[in-house]
């Protein structure tokens, strides 16, 4: 072969690949669902009274109704293959080559086609439940952080909820002396492996371990969550490699969770630049963002983690947990009381409020073979979810938007909120209706040549141990309630914050948040 | 005046940690990505290290494989096309290492015959590159498949052996000779490249078409044109 032939065929090879049929995913969007036929009754769970989530909600509507099957079969005859048919988004999700796209395109019963998006942040032998002092005392701190003994004393643990977790699997959850007490009590009731269709959970990520035992684990007689009264669904939807299927199982998860019943969804997973950029981090793009918001509507809370972003480019939280409906959770550093360097910090792409609440993100938590020490966002949902179970449980006529501003309205910083923190820990005190005591002010706003100054006073009544009592949290708010700027310090004299006038435009409010008390300043 | 300078240390760390920040946050009102590997331009540096595979035309210029191998550091910037093609340029420093076998057939450079024996080549390039990726990705690299080409001006070539002396007691060393201006080595090479890369991670062979030897050096065999290694992107 002459070199000018070597050349032609060597330039010639991406065009030669790319000549053969290059297949790629997609959903298919029908129009209508014309023609079908729904019996609720047997469709819904019979173990929930009313086969449904919430009491003010209809048995029904027409995200239940399934997708018509002589679209599917239309649909069948011109794809490479078909996987799971979402009644939620009336959609089909569908391997296929671009030519077999465009002769779906013109069927009469697809409204739309659209490529499926694409990547996971995502933390056993004799099993080992040996654990330092260090670790103890961090273990009652996890919960402690939300005053979680006030539950116990109670007597509220979530019981009469039903979560369901979605994870990358459950070793040993079947065998683990931490989850003995549901196994015992049949509280697991459901599971189901979306990755591999089959009902076997107890095998591969560990992950999905250590979160359940954030919201129900058990170790000792010690408490690792708030909700070891609950009721669990277990889901796997992820799996190694991240492939594109992963938020096809986590709508299908959705919709399986809300069939048998569940109240609220555990979601320790966030889609970011591997299949999206920032700008597509606005609730609406990614299909678990429209899958989470119709659960929402539908009476499920979904408890998502942030993210561990903080520190890298990305910086904002990933998918779901972009969703104004969705309870996204940042994370504390227990040892500070205040942001961990690696969460990630709101708003969203279209400015929205996140995150909601905080819990802490370094936590003892029970892996495949023993107890260990995690960090992550990933851990701090799960507490709060545990935290939601446990306001279920004492309000159960709440909904699920109600159940999230309960939980909202209990962070230690409410009505205080930045992108760090949210409103802070949610506080078991508030629920309970225990936190009664009168706030003093404990600062005052002064104006100061050309500066504004925070001017603290000296409170009668100490916090000793408590040191997020003693910082203060301040932000600055323009057009919107958006926030421009915002931080925490720690107080050590009389005037902490001082803002030079002529750097607060017009109309900018200036909150302010110590010890307790709130107030706020505007331009 | 140590009294002074005693009242003043204990002054100042009280002065600094009046207030301590502990966090602060300007937030950005741009969420839309500037920077990143899916953005319309993007260029990052690269290092990459592999071994010759192919053998030399004919007997004489034989190499050892395993020891005969290039380097290679460049800094390559890409342009965002679609989502399915990319292209642009990339400029390099590669180092060349012919390691050459010492057997009777040896003729290059000549039929002497050392304990070690080896061609340095270093070279300045420049590449051109069509990039194909293979699925809708975000703000990441993902999978793709470059296809292109390069020309380099070879600056510097050495020829290098390793000899051990001939001296047998306390005064026996090894002997090491370096020649340089070589007048064999061709000024000038070209070539094709093709990688398959999986984000930072990068399969790749370079196939030389240009000649090793100027004209007039015809009598020694063409040194090996082929060679596949990894590279890695630093990004």
């Amino acid at each position: 072969m002459t070199r000018f032939h070597t050349v032609i065929l060597f330039f010639s090879l991406p065009f030669i690949s790319y000549s053969f049929p290059a297949q790629d995913y997609w959903w298919v969007y029908f129009r209508d669902k014309d023609g079908v036929s729904f019996n609720p009754r047997a469709y819904f769970s019979r173990q929930v009274p009313g086969y449904q989530c919430a009491p003010d909600l209809p048995l029904w509507d027409f995200n239940d109704l399934p997708v018509n099957e002589g679209y599917i079969r239309s649909v069948a005859e011109l794809a490479d293959s078909t996987g799971y048919a979402s009644r939620w988004l009336n959609a089909l999700f569908i391997r296929a080559e671009k030519q077999e796209v465009r002769k779906i395109r013109r069927l009469g019963c697809v409204l739309r086609v659209e490529r499926a998006g694409m990547s996971v942040q995502s933390v056993p032998a004799a099993y080992d439940t040996s654990l330092k002092e260090t670790d103890l005392l961090l273990l009652a701190m996890q919960t402690e952080m939300m005053s979680g003994s006030l539950f116990r004393e109670h007597g509220i643990d979530g019981r009469g909820v039903r979560i369901a977790v979605f994870d990358g699997g459950f070793p040993t959850v079947n065998t683990s002396p931490v989850f003995s007490h549901l196994r015992e009590e049949n509280r697991i009731i459901e599971t189901w492996d979306f990755v591999r269709n089959r009902e076997d959970v107890y095998a591969h990520i560990p992950h999905g371990t250590m979160v359940l035992s954030c919201i129900a684990g058990k170790f000792n007689g010690r408490p690792m969550g708030l909700a070891q009264g609950a009721e669990y669904l277990l889901a796997i939807t992820e799996r190694h490699g991240e492939p594109v299927s992963e938020e096809e199982n986590w709508l299908a998860a959705m919709e399986w969770a809300h069939r048998n019943g569940a109240q609220i969804i555990n979601s320790s997973l966030g889609y970011t630049r591997h299949r999206y950029f920032r700008q597509d981090m606005n609730g609406q793009t990614s299909i678990v963002a429209k899958a989470a918001r119709i659960a929402a509507r539908k009476g499920m809370l979904v408890v998502n983690a942030m993210g561990n972003d903080g520190w890298n480019r990305w910086e904002i939280a990933g998918t779901p947990a972009d969703v104004d409906s969705v309870l996204s959770v940042g994370g504390i550093d227990p040892y500070t009381g205040y942001h961990i360097y690696f969460s990630s910090y709101g708003p969203t792409a279209n400015g929205l409020q996140k995150p909601n609440v905080s819990a802490s993100a370094s936590v003892m938590a029970a892996g495949r073979t023993g107890i260990r020490h995690a960090y992550g966002t990933s851990f701090s949902a799960p507490l709060v979810t545990g935290f939601a179970a446990c306001v279920l449980q004492k309000h159960p006529e709440l909904n699920s938007m109600e159940l999230m501003r309960a939980v909202e309205q209990s962070g230690h910083l409410y009505p205080y909120f930045d992108y760090a923190h949210g409103y802070g820990l949610p506080q078991a005190s508030v629920i309970i209706g225990t936190d009664t005591a009168v706030v003093n002010p404990s600062f005052a706003f002064r104006i100061n040549d050309d500066h504004l100054e925070v001017v603290v006073t000296v409170q009668e009544k100490e916090c000793p141990g408590i040191l997020r009592d003693q910082y203060l949290y301040y932000h600055i708010a323009g057009a919107g309630n958006r926030l421009v700027k915002y931080g925490v310090i720690g107080v050590h004299d009389e005037i902490p914050l001082k803002i030079p006038l002529e750097t607060l435009n017009k109309g900018c409010i200036i909150r302010v948040h110590y010890r307790g008390y709130t107030d706020e300043f505007g331009t | 005046m140590i009294k002074n300078f005693l009242v003043l240390s204990i002054l100042i760390p009280v002065v600094v940690s009046a207030q301590e920040v502990k966090l602060e946050k300007q937030v950005d009102d741009s969420i839309y990505s500037q920077y990143g590997p899916n953005l319309p331009r993007y260029s990052h540096f690269y290092l990459g290290e592999g071994f010759f595979v192919q053998s030399s035309e004919g007997k004489g210029s034989d190499l050892v494989y395993g020891s005969s191998r290039v380097f290679q550091a460049g800094y390559r910037i890409k342009y965002r096309i679609s989502d399915f093609w990319a292209a642009g340029p990339e400029v390099e420093y590669s180092r060349s290492t012919y390691q050459l076998m010492q057997n009777e057939s040896k003729t290059f450079p000549n039929t002497v015959l050392h304990k070690r024996e080896k061609l340095l080549l270093h070279s300045a390039n420049i590449g051109l590159f069509s990039r194909f990726n293979f699925k809708r990705r975000g703000n990441i690299m993902g999978n793709f498949l470059d296809i292109g080409g390069f020309a380099g001006w070879n600056f510097s070539a050495s020829h290098i052996t390793k000899d051990d002396s001939d001296v047998t007691d306390y005064l026996s060393h090894r002997e090491k000779t370096i020649r340089s201006d070589l007048d064999y080595p061709a000024d000038y090479r070209y070539g094709l490249r093709a990688r398959l890369g999986f984000n930072r991670f990068v399969l790749m062979a370079e196939y030389r078409l240009s000649d090793f030897f100027k004209p007039g050096f015809e009598e020694y065999s063409e040194l090996s044109k082929l060679w596949i290694g990894l590279q890695l992107g630093i990004h």
